[in-house]
C-alpha cells in the first residue's frame, strides 16, 4: 500500500518573497530615509562649499512661474509694459510686476562706459556691476570691473563687498542669461535680505553670454579689471 | 509554469534589476551630492515644490540624493533590497510624470523645441541636459526592473553580489 507522502514545506529560505512582511518592507523604508537624512544633514553640515542653508529662501523675487521661459526676450524689451497672458504660468512676463528693474543690453553698455571713465578718472565709480555665477564661471571671464557675488553663497561673501555696494548707485547684477535666474534671485536678495536700497539695484538679463556676443570686452582670471 | 514566473525563478531578470537600478541610482546620486545647489536649482525649475517655506525644497535637495545612494547600496549589497527597490519605484513614479510636464512646458519656447522629442532638458537628474524622450523612456525601464525586483519571488541571487556580503 502506497501511503501519500506529505508535502514538506520549502525551507524559510526558500519563500523570501512571502515570508517578509509588508511591515517589515515598511519598516526598512523608513530606516532607510532616516540614514539618508542624517547622512545629507551631516555631509551638508560639513561641507566646505555648496551647502545648503536649509531656511533660507534661495528663490525670492521670482512671482511669476519661470518655467520654459526665455529670459534673452525680457532683455530685448526692458522697459516696455507687456501684458501677461492669462493662465500662461510658464512664460515670464518681460516687464514682471516683482521691483526688480531690468537693463537692456543699450543701457548696461552706457553704463559700463560711463563706470570705466569715472574709474579711469577718479580711481572710483558710482556703477558696481556684480557677478551672480559660481567662481569658475567668473574666472572664466566677467564684465571688467565687476565683483563676485555667487548668488547662493551670498551670505559668507556679503561681508566682504557690502562697503562697496553701500558706495555705488548702480548696482548692475548679471549671471550667464538665458534661462539664468541667479541675478534676480540674488537681486531680490540684496533688497530683501541685505537692505540695500531697491532704486539702486537693477538686472542685465541678458547676462554675459549677450555681453560676448555684442563683443563687448571681458576680464579672465580672479582680478576684477 | 507561467513563464514569466519561470523566467523570473532562473533569478538573472532580478540580478539584471538589481544590478542597472543599483548602479544606476548610484551614479545619479553621486552627482547629485557633489553639486547640491545645482540639484536645488533643477527641482525649483519644475515648480511643482512651493518655495515658501523654504526648508522643504532645501531639505530635499539635500537627503534626496542619499535615499538615491542608499538605495543603490541597498541593491547592490542585497541588504533590504525589496524596500530599496520599493523606494526606487516611488521616486521614479514621482519623477517620470515629472519629467513629462516639464519637457510639455518647455515645447515651443525656442524654435527647434516643436514637439516633446525635440526637447532638451535639464531634467536634475544628474545627467545635465538631456533629450526628454530618451529619459522617459530610459525611466520606464527602470521603473519596469524596480518593479521586477521587488516582486520577483526567485530564491537566486537575492543576497549580496560580492562573496561574504549580504
Amino acid at each position: 500500500m502506497n501511503n501519500p507522502v506529505p508535502e514538506t514545506p520549502p525551507p524559510e529560505s526558500q519563500q523570501p518573497a512571502t515570508a517578509t512582511s509588508c511591515g517589515g518592507l515598511f519598516a526598512s523604508v523608513i530606516v532607510i530615509m532616516l540614514f539618508s537624512m542624517g547622512a545629507g544633514l551631516v555631509t551638508n553640515s560639513i561641507r566646505d562649499r555648496g551647502s545648503i542653508n536649509l531656511s533660507r529662501n534661495y528663490f525670492q523675487g521670482i512671482t511669476i512661474p519661470p518655467t520654459g521661459s526665455s529670459n534673452q526676450e525680457n532683455s530685448q524689451v526692458s522697459g516696455q509694459d507687456v501684458e501677461v497672458e492669462p493662465g500662461n504660468n510658464s512664460v515670464v512676463s518681460p516687464h514682471p510686476d516683482d521691483g526688480i528693474q531690468r537693463l537692456t543690453f543699450e543701457e548696461v553698455q552706457d553704463n559700463f562706459i560711463v563706470g570705466e571713465e569715472e574709474f579711469e578718472a577718479s580711481g572710483e565709480s558710482i556703477y558696481l556691476f556684480v557677478d551672480a555665477r559660481v567662481r569658475d564661471q567668473y574666472e572664466d571671464g566677467h564684465i571688467p570691473g565687476s565683483i563676485w557675488l555667487y548668488h547662493y553663497e551670498s551670505e559668507n561673501l556679503i561681508d566682504e563687498v557690502r562697503s562697496e555696494l553701500e558706495m555705488a548707485f548702480f548696482i548692475i547684477v548679471y549671471c550667464n542669461g538665458g534661462d539664468c535666474e541667479d541675478s534676480l534671485h540674488l537681486a531680490a536678495d540684496l533688497m530683501s535680505l541685505y537692505n540695500l536700497p531697491p532704486e539702486n539695484i537693477y538686472v542685465y538679463e541678458g547676462g554675459l553670454n549677450e555681453w560676448k556676443e555684442k563683443g563687448m570686452p571681458v576680464t579672465v582670471g580672479s582680478e576684477r579689471r | 509554469m507561467d513563464p514569466l514566473r519561470k523566467l523570473d525563478s532562473t533569478g538573472f531578470p532580478l540580478l539584471v534589476a538589481r544590478l542597472v537600478v543599483g548602479f544606476t541610482f548610484l551614479y545619479y546620486g553621486a552627482q547629485k551630492i557633489a553639486d547640491p545647489i545645482g540639484f536645488l536649482k533643477s527641482i525649483e525649475a519644475y515648480n511643482l515644490l512651493p518655495t515658501e517655506p523654504s526648508w522643504i525644497i532645501n531639505l530635499i535637495a539635500v537627503v534626496l540624493p542619499w535615499v538615491e545612494v542608499l538605495c543603490a547600496a541597498a541593491l547592490l549589497s542585497g541588504i533590504k533590497f525589496r524596500s530599496a527597490a520599493l523606494l526606487t519605484c516611488a521616486m521614479l513614479l514621482v519623477f517620470t510624470p515629472a519629467i513629462y510636464l516639464l519637457g510639455t512646458s518647455l515645447i515651443g519656447t525656442k524654435p527647434e523645441f516643436q514637439g516633446l522629442c525635440d526637447v532638451i532638458a535639464d531634467c536634475g537628474c544628474g545627467s545635465g541636459a538631456v533629450p526628454v524622450c530618451p529619459k522617459l523612456a530610459t525611466n520606464c525601464g527602470l521603473l519596469l526592473l524596480s518593479v521586477w525586483a521587488l516582486l520577483s519571488r526567485s530564491t537566486r541571487f537575492r543576497g549580496g553580489l560580492i562573496p561574504g556580503v549580504g
